[in-house]
């Protein structure tokens, strides 16, 4: 079995580069850490609360321009939020007027359905929660063991 | 839902259209994904990783919905019991 040789390979530290990462896609810092298990599942977890809130709300649970604060919880999960806004600020171009009638919806088919009531606050309330816990994942990727590579190296040659 | 209604549905386009009581049950899922993501940031690596993940998931999975269950009970104590009881007292 490796053994670190110095004190700063067996306590926590600042890994800017981890948390950088983690902030990127979930899951992406503990891997760049040497903690595969760790990553895939916070891969999986926050991956699922995602997809679950957009199956729920549709893409418009996530709407930077109307319910900016819900946003500002699901910016945690990374880019991948402010490309979903991105594109559902795109569908948006195709939704009916306030004064559409019958005939409008004959000729015109909108490319989403916005949602109201119960599907847009779960929906939300998922990929936001998903948002948050992704920081949780940040901030134990920034402040934690070196790399497993790192100390293995160091313990192989001390100089 | 309506057959009708779920071949129309489009995946992520469009939000789900779910029967009143069953929203409920949407609870399990996200118990089990908030678990799954907490476990997995908490949890350090160690021998028998695997089997203590998926055992502290399920645990904590249940204790959310546990925790939120007692809470709808006393929410609902509250306002349809103590509630209308204090008014009553308040009116005399």
């Amino acid at each position: 079995m490796q053994t670190p040789t110095t004190q700063s390979d067996t306590s926590e530290c600042a890994q800017p580069l981890a948390g950088l990462f983690a902030l990127v896609v979930p899951g992406l810092g503990h891997l760049w850490l040497r903690e595969p298990r760790r990553a895939l599942m916070i891969f999986l977890g926050i991956g699922t609360l995602t997809l679950g809130g957009l199956l729920i709300g549709g893409i418009d649970a996530v709407d930077r321009r109307e319910d900016r604060w819900w946003f500002v919880g699901q910016a945690g999960i990374g880019p991948a939020a402010w490309l979903l806004d991105a594109w559902d600020q795109h569908l948006k171009k195709t939704d009916p007027p306030s004064n559409a009638t019958g005939e409008w919806f004959e000729t015109h088919e909108p490319a989403r359905t916005k949602s109201l009531a119960h599907s847009n606050e779960i929906g939300s309330l998922w990929i936001v929660i998903a948002g948050m816990l992704n920081v949780i994942a940040v901030i134990d990727a920034a402040w934690h063991l070196p790399p497993k590579h790192k100390i293995a190296r160091r313990s192989e040659d001390p100089s | 839902m309506s057959l009708l209604l779920l071949a129309a549905w489009r995946p992520i386009l469009d939000p789900i259209s779910l029967p009143g009581n069953a929203w409920w049950f949407t609870l399990v899922p996200l118990a089990l994904g908030i678990a799954m993501s907490y476990k997995a940031s908490r949890m350090t690596e160690c021998p028998g990783w695997w089997k203590q993940y998926v055992r502290g998931t399920i645990i904590m999975s249940v204790q959310i919905i546990a925790l939120l269950l007692v809470l709808s009970v006393g929410l609902h104590l509250i306002v349809e019991i103590f509630a209308p009881f204090v008014a009553t007292e308040l009116n005399g």
